[in-house]
C-alpha cells in the first residue's frame, strides 16, 4: 500500500494492456490521457449523463466513478472498438447531432442491441435513460438501436 | 491518497483493524461522485473491496437470503429468484439508471447512509440484518431498522466491515415500494414508502422523510390496530409523530408530509377499507 | 440564411477580383495563387454586407418595418398527465407542426425540433435555474433537472413544404425556433388538466401543489 502509482492489468478491447496510474486517477482518465483512447467522453464526471459509458465486465459502466486501480484483472470496451459498420443504423437515424453523448449512447445501446432478453423486462427508453441527451430528444437514439425483429421501439 | 487493494476478506478485515479510519470503497458510485474535487478524498485511505469474489454472492437459504456485500442491484434485478422479494428488484431497478445499476451495491447503500437510499427502505421493510464483520470481533448481525443513529450516524465500529445482508424469507399479503422523485429515472427521492406485512406484522418504513431511513412506528401501529382511516388526514398525526421532512434543494418539508400522507393513504386504503 | 449569403457573395467578389465570378474549387484556388504572384505585397481583400430581399423593408433609425426576410412558423401540441397524488406531470403525448420553408434534409431537421421540443418540455416541467446570493446552487446534473429518455414521449413532426425563394436551396431558419413553443404548449395542457393559471414555469411537484392547495414551494 502506497501513495505511488500502482501497477494494473487489463484486457481493453481485447487486448491486454499492462500500465502504471495514479491512485487518485479514474478510468476515463487513464483511457483518455494514459492510453490513447480519446473517444470516451467526460460530460458531467458525477455518474449522471453516462458520456463516458464503457463495459466493464460487459456491463455499461460510468468510467468516471471507476477508480483505475478497480479496472485491474478486467475486460473494458470502449467505442474505440465499434466500426462504422456496427452503428450504420444510428448514421441513418439521426442518433447523434452535437456529439457530446454519443460514445456513452453507443456502449449503452451496443450492450442493450446484445442482450434483447433486457428488453422482456425493460422498456428501451428505461435502459437508455442513463445517457442523457440535449440535441435529440432521444427519438434518434431509440431509433438508432437495432430490436430483434418483431419488437418496436415505443 | 493510499489504497489498499484487499485481496481476500480476511485481509480486509486485518487491514480494517490496523487502520479503523480507512475508507472501504465496492461500486464507487457514492464515494466517486466528487472525487475530482474534493481534497478529503484524496486524503483519505481506501479499501478496495472491488476483487473480493467471496463476497460477489447471492444465497438462497431455507428461511432467509443472503447478499454478499457486493450484490449490486443488477444482480437482483436479474435474479428470477427475487420475485419471492419483489420489493429489491422494484427499489433496484429506481436507483440512478443502469450505469449505477451494474456497480452500486445494497451494502454500500447502508453503508453510505443517505437518508434518500432507496435500497435501504426496501431492505427495512423485510426486516433486514446488516452483517458486520472484524478481525478480532468474528461477526455480530445488527437489525437494519437499528443501524442508524441519527444522519449518517451507524451501528458499526471503526473496525468492522460490512460483509453481507440478510433478508428473511417470509410471506407477504401486503407489499409495496413507492418512490416520488423528480423524473422518471435518475431522480433522488422527493418521498419514499416501502411497505410490507407478513405473520410478523406491519413494516412502514420512509425514505427522504427524516435523517435516516426509518420505520414509522406511529403509522404502524395505527394500522395494526385496524384504526379507520378516511383519508390522508387521518394518518396526518402518526406521520408527524414519526417523520420531520426538511426543506432542501429537492423538495420542501410540506410537500412531503402532504404526498407521503396521500401515498401512504392510497397504499393502505384498500387495506383500511377492509378494517371497517 | 443571411450569413451564409454574405459569404456567398464575398466568395463571388474574391473569384470577380481574381478573373472570373463563375470560379469555385480548384480553379479559384489556382487563380489566387495566380494573383498573389503577379500581386506580391499586396493583400486580396473580399468584402460583401448584407442586402435585405427585394420587397423587405427595414428602417434602422426608426425601428419600422420587417427586420427579417422571412418568418418560420410551428404550432405544438402537448398531451400530459398529472398525478393527483403527487401533482407529478408527465408529458404523454407531442405533436408539432412546422413551416421552415424547403426542408433540406430531413433527418437533421426533425432532429432538431425534436430535441429543441424536449427541452421546452424540461423547461416546462422540471428545469429551473436556483440562485443563492447570486450563484447557481443546483448546478449539477444531479440537482439541475433535464428530461432523460424516460421522461418523454416520442415526438412527432410534420413539415408543410413552402419554400422560401430567397433562402438557400428555399430554407428558412430553424434552430430557435423549436425553442420558443412547446414549453408554452405543455403548461397550457397542465393548466387544463388542473383548472389552474400557471404565471411561472417549471411547473413542479411543489408549485402545482401551491396553485391548487395553496401550500406546496
Amino acid at each position: 500500500m502506497n501513495d505511488r502509482p500502482i501497477q494494473i492489468e487489463f484486457q481493453l478491447n481485447g487486448e491486454l494492456r499492462t500500465l502504471e496510474v495514479e491512485p487518485r486517477a479514474r478510468l476515463l482518465d487513464v483511457l483518455r490521457y494514459e492510453i490513447d483512447c480519446p473517444g470516451t467522453k467526460e460530460g458531467c464526471g458525477e455518474g449522471e449523463c453516462g458520456a463516458c459509458t464503457v463495459l466493464l465486465d460487459g456491463l455499461p459502466t460510468n468510467s468516471c466513478l471507476v477508480p483505475a486501480w478497480q479496472a485491474r484483472g478486467r475486460e473494458v470496451v470502449t467505442i474505440e472498438s465499434v466500426t462504422p459498420e456496427d452503428v450504420s443504423r444510428m448514421l441513418d437515424a439521426g442518433t447523434t447531432q452535437c456529439g457530446a453523448c454519443t460514445p456513452g449512447v453507443v456502449m449503452t445501446a451496443r450492450w442493450a442491441e446484445a442482450n434483447p432478453e433486457l428488453l422482456a423486462q425493460f422498456d428501451l427508453r428505461q435502459l437508455m435513460a442513463g445517457n442523457l441527451c440535449r440535441c435529440t430528444g432521444y427519438d434518434g437514439i431509440i431509433d438508432g438501436i437495432e430490436l430483434p425483429s418483431g419488437q418496436e421501439a415505443d | 491518497m493510499r489504497v489498499h487493494l484487499a485481496s481476500s476478506l480476511q485481509d480486509a478485515l486485518a487491514f480494517k483493524a490496523t487502520e479503523p479510519d480507512a475508507w472501504p470503497i465496492a461500486g464507487g458510485t457514492d464515494a466517486m461522485v466528487h472525487w475530482p474535487g474534493a481534497h478529503e478524498m484524496h486524503e483519505r485511505t481506501w479499501l478496495d473491496l472491488s476483487h473480493l469474489n467471496e463476497l460477489r454472492t447471492v444465497e438462497f437459504r431455507d428461511d432467509f437470503v443472503e447478499l454478499g456485500a457486493l450484490a449490486t442491484y443488477w444482480d437482483v434485478i436479474r435474479d428470477a429468484r427475487f420475485t419471492a422479494l419483489p420489493l429489491l428488484p422494484q427499489a433496484a431497478a429506481t436507483v440512478g439508471a443502469v450505469q449505477i445499476q451494474t456497480r452500486g451495491t445494497w451494502a454500500g447503500n447502508i453503508a453510505n447512509a443517505s437518508p434518500a437510499a432507496d435500497g435501504v427502505p426496501a431492505l427495512m421493510a423485510y426486516d433486514a440484518e446488516v452483517v458486520l464483520g472484524s478481525r478480532d470481533g468474528g461477526e455480530r448481525v445488527v437489525a437494519l431498522a437499528d443501524f442508524y443513529h441519527g444522519y449518517k450516524q451507524l451501528e458499526a465500529r471503526p473496525e468492522e466491515l460490512i460483509t453481507a445482508v440478510r433478508v428473511p424469507l417470509r410471506a407477504h399479503d401486503h407489499q409495496d415500494f413507492i418512490k416520488v422523485g423528480s423524473r422518471a429515472a435518475q431522480a433522488i427521492t422527493k418521498v419514499g414508502l416501502a411497505y410490507a406485512h407478513s405473520s410478523e406484522g406491519w413494516r412502514i418504513v420512509a425514505n427522504s422523510m427524516a435523517p435516516t431511513v426509518c420505520r414509522c412506528a406511529a403509522v404502524e401501529t395505527l394500522v395494526a390496530a385496524g384504526t379507520a382511516v378516511a383519508g390522508p388526514d387521518d394518518l396526518a398525526d402518526a406521520i408527524a409523530e414519526d417523520l420531520t421532512p426538511i426543506d432542501d434543494i429537492r423538495s420542501t418539508g410540506a410537500y412531503r408530509l402532504r404526498v407521503f400522507g396521500r401515498v401512504l393513504y392510497h397504499a393502505l386504503q384498500p387495506i383500511c377499507d377492509s378494517f371497517s | 440564411m443571411v450569413v451564409g449569403k454574405i459569404l456567398d457573395n464575398a466568395c463571388t467578389d474574391l473569384a470577380t477580383q481574381v478573373g472570373d465570378r463563375a470560379l469555385r474549387g480548384t480553379a479559384l484556388r489556382d487563380a489566387i495563387r495566380e494573383w498573389h504572384r503577379s500581386h506580391p505585397d499586396e493583400e486580396l481583400v473580399a468584402e460583401a454586407e448584407y442586402e435585405r430581399p427585394p420587397g423587405v423593408v427595414w428602417d434602422d433609425d426608426n425601428y419600422r418595418g420587417a427586420a427579417c426576410g422571412a418568418f418560420a412558423w410551428a404550432a405544438y401540441l402537448a398531451e400530459v398527465e398529472v398525478d393527483l397524488r403527487t401533482y407529478s406531470a408527465r408529458c404523454t403525448a407531442f405533436h408539432s407542426v412546422q413551416e421552415i420553408g424547403h426542408v433540406i434534409n430531413e433527418t437533421l431537421a426533425r432532429g432538431q425540433i425534436q430535441g429543441g421540443i424536449v427541452r421546452g418540455i424540461g423547461w416546462a416541467l422540471f428545469e429551473e435555474c436556483r440562485l443563492r446570493d447570486g450563484a447557481m446552487i443546483n448546478n449539477q446534473l444531479t440537482n439541475y433537472i433535464i428530461p432523460t429518455s424516460a421522461d418523454v414521449p416520442p415526438i412527432d413532426v410534420v413539415f408543410l413544404e413552402n419554400p422560401y425563394a430567397d433562402g438557400a436551396l428555399g430554407a428558412k431558419g430553424i434552430g430557435e425556433l423549436p425553442l420558443d413553443g412547446p414549453a408554452p404548449a405543455v403548461a397550457n395542457a397542465v393548466a387544463d388538466a388542473l383548472g389552474v393559471e400557471p404565471l411561472d414555469i417549471p411547473l413542479t411537484p411543489e408549485r402545482l401543489m401551491q396553485l391548487v392547495e395553496g401550500v406546496g414551494t
